[in-house]
């Protein structure tokens, strides 16, 4: 089965700075990777990459088949994108940022009721008419997984959706990365909290230096043990 | 002073670029010179009205005063040298917010211009009167006592602000200040009330200074600097009572419902949607714009501008609407920026949003400050008039919002626009816009004045055309620039960033 998700000697540089530096990834539909590192490691970069965010400086990232660089707007199409840091614009309100991206993704009438339903599931809804700079931190983090997931896309993309995020609003992320998962996405996680990344992917894989540097599957990382491997994989 | 000398030495070294550096070092260095100019145009100036300037010298120390009054009370307080959130984790004194306020409030394009007119209007008054530098030293004393003054009061109106009670308080003085105005105007007796400004003895003692009537002279000027000293003070008390105030003015505008309408329309009018909301829901903004098209008209009105001199004011009013957010149009997204970036859409639709709400917000602000303005000139407008009015609206609007997104492209920020304080880009930088931005539409305002005075329709509508067209192919070259992936994505990281 083709990966929904490939990087092959993806490198992204900033003048001297080189953040990815020769990635190759690869995520089957219906399994989840968290991509994990230390501060600087390259994963919020990558996962730009893939969300056609910043092109790459050199090497090829593929959704869903469609070469990222060459086809911006395709692989968008496909792509669900939860943005490291904000993410939301200040002044819109939840469902203004709803409305925006059903309209800009050209999604069918129905789109209002699953809508509601993840605001719901999150416990957004009674805060979908107020504007976001008065959110909390968590509360940002819960809507933009929503915001990401809405159109249920072929690849799920969260950058650090657990920051922040009460053990609640945690449990619905992991359960829609779960449904997400069952439908045949692919998803990429990106996050510090190692116990949440093992329970929403299969398996881990470690950056440093913008190079993978080692990976693991999920079972093996889970409880003390998990995190004597985990940390000996970061150093 | 220390906490002030340290955030000054901070800002200088957060500008990176030597040209820039080399750029606001000439500026600072300008502003001696101009001062000198006005000075000497002032005695250079040919003496025929000088008993007419005499007159009205009171009206413009007056007008001085309410300019340096009311800049502050749209920037909340005054300007401000770094950003409030850039600030929280450092025990950053009141008085000290006070001082930076302060420091920074020449870095208004209106207040310099205003300032240099005083002080040519004081070398002018004084003639070749031995008593120059005394009047000059008088009208300096004037300057200072009402810009600090102004910040006072502006300071103690943010902490009024900070509760229901005293934002009921402060609309109900703006309603009676309004209605004041009104009643003078309608009765025919704004000569009556400028003939009694409170400016008259300031002008008085200059013209002692002027004839070297040494005591005379002391005492008022004394007065001035001791009022400067006491406003100072007053000032530093108001800034720490209205920081120290918990303020519900901000938690109640960010959790207030705002309950979506179906959007209708193309993906376009979606983005546009976002973007004006973005813009009326930003206090610096939604104030910025209201005192920006209202101010400036009424003004005119009051002085019962005749239409050949109107055409400058919209000319104006589009400058100042290019500032509120137009220099960094991008950083209305803030960090959603990045998500927006992620959804599947041309790029261009973008862009096109953006320009199309500045466009509207520019061209809505000339056009409304333009009616203001004419609600009292005395006749009908010939078609020279109109076309020249109307032609100075566009025009002006379509070189600010080439100019605009041409700099939003170039020097993008991260700005949050979300307390009354915040400004698109740093002081210095808003400065050197707001310059560029002033000049370029004052001398398209004199051409169009020129041509209504000519009495020319068509000479007003081949110039429209002209300048609209120019205007557009720059905008083209520059939306061009936005078609470039790494381009956008600088610009998403730079005003996602924070």
């Amino acid at each position: 089965m083709p990966a929904q998700v490939e990087t092959r000697g993806l490198r992204v540089a900033f003048g001297p700075v080189v953040a990815v530096d020769g990635l190759d990834l690869s995520v089957q539909p219906g399994a989840a990777v968290a991509l994990v590192g230390r501060n600087g490691a390259g994963k919020s970069t990558t996962l730009r990459v893939l969300a056609g965010v910043l092109p790459p400086t050199a090497g090829e990232a593929r959704i869903a088949g469609i070469d990222v660089g060459r086809d911006p707007a395709g692989a968008k199409s496909q792509v669900g994108y939860c943005p490291d840091v904000g993410g939301l614009i200040p002044r819109a309100t939840p469902w203004e940022h709803l409305e925006l991206a059903a309209k800009l993704r050209g999604l069918r009438e129905g789109w209002r009721q699953r809508a509601a339903d993840l605001l719901d599931r999150f416990e957004l809804l009674g805060a979908a008419d107020r504007v976001t700079a008065g959110f909390s931190h968590g509360m940002g983090r819960r809507l933009s997984v929503v915001l990401a997931v809405l159109h249920s896309p072929a690849v799920l993309l969260l950058d650090e959706p657990f920051d922040g995020v009460d053990p609640f609003g945690a449990e619905a992320t992991l359960d829609v990365v779960a449904e997400a998962r069952a439908g045949g996405s692919a998803v990429v996680v990106s996050t510090h909290l190692l116990q949440l990344a093992v329970r929403a992917c299969d398996e881990a894989v470690v950056l440093r230096g913008g190079r993978v540097v080692g990976a693991a599957p999920a079972t093996e990382l889970r409880g003390e043990a998990g995190e004597h491997r985990y940390r000996s994989l970061l150093s | 002073m220390s906490q002030l000398l340290e955030l000054v030495r901070l800002r200088w070294r957060m500008v990176r670029s030597e040209r820039v550096r080399v750029g606001l070092a000439l500026l600072a260095a300008l502003i001696p010179g101009l001062l000198c100019g006005a000075v000497i145009a002032g005695q250079l100036a040919p003496r025929g009205r000088s008993f007419d300037v005499t007159v009205l010298a009171p009206t413009a120390f007056l007008g001085f005063a309410v300019l340096s009054l009311v800049a502050p009370l749209a920037a909340g307080g005054g300007n401000e040298l770094f950003p409030p959130e850039q600030l929280t984790p450092y025990p950053i004194r009141p008085s000290t917010e006070f001082a930076a306020s302060l420091l920074v409030a020449p870095l208004n394009l209106a207040w310099m211009t205003q300032a240099l007119l005083l002080f040519g209007i004081a070398s002018f008054v004084t003639g070749d009167r031995p008593g120059l530098g005394l009047a000059l030293v008088t009208t300096l004393a004037y300057v200072v006592l009402v810009t600090v003054a102004g910040q006072a009061v502006a300071w103690l109106v943010v902490g009024a602000r900070q509760s229901a009670v005293g934002r009921r308080w402060v609309w109900a003085l703006a309603g009676v200040v309004a209605v004041a105005i009104v009643v003078v105007m309608r009765a025919h007796l704004g000569y009556a009330v400028l003939d009694r400004s409170p400016t008259t003895p300031v002008v008085t003692t200059a013209l002692a200074g002027a004839a070297e009537q040494v005591g005379r002279w002391l005492t008022g000027t004394a007065q001035l600097a001791g009022l400067a000293v006491i406003a100072y003070f007053a000032g530093q008390r108001a800034c720490a009572w209205a920081l120290r105030r918990p303020g519900d003015g901000r938690r109640f505008r960010e959790t207030r419902t705002h309950r979506s309408r179906p959007a209708a329309g193309g993906p376009v009018r979606a983005l546009a949607r976002v973007d004006r909301a973005s813009v009326w829901r930003s206090p610096p903004l939604r104030r910025g714009l209201v005192v920006l098209t209202l101010l400036p008209g009424f003004v005119a009105a009051g002085a019962g501008l005749q239409w050949e001199s109107l055409v400058v004011v919209p000319a104006l009013v589009t400058a100042g609407a290019g500032l509120l957010f137009g220099v960094n149009v991008f950083c209305l997204d803030g960090g959603g920026a990045t998500w927006l970036a992620s959804l599947p859409h041309p790029p261009r639709l973008v862009i096109a949003a953006k320009t199309l709400v500045l466009a509207e917000t520019i061209a809505a602000s000339g056009l409304i400050a333009a009616i203001a303005g004419s609600l009292r000139a005395e006749h009908a407008p010939t078609p020279a008039e109109l076309a020249a009015l109307l032609g100075c609206v566009v025009a002006c609007s379509a070189v600010v919002l080439a100019t605009c997104v041409h700099v939003s492209l170039a020097h993008p920020r991260h700005a949050l626009l979300r307390g009354g304080r915040d400004t698109p880009a740093p002081p210095a930088a808003m400065a050197v816009y707001s310059a560029r931005l002033a000049t370029v539409t004052t001398l398209i305002g004199l051409l169009f004045g020129g041509v209504a005075h000519v009495g020319s329709a068509s000479g007003a509508v081949l110039l429209t055309i002209g300048l609209t067209t120019l205007s557009g192919v720059s905008l083209a070259r520059s939306v061009r620039s936005w078609d470039d992936p790494r381009k956008r994505a600088q610009i998403v990281a730079t005003v996602s960033s924070g």
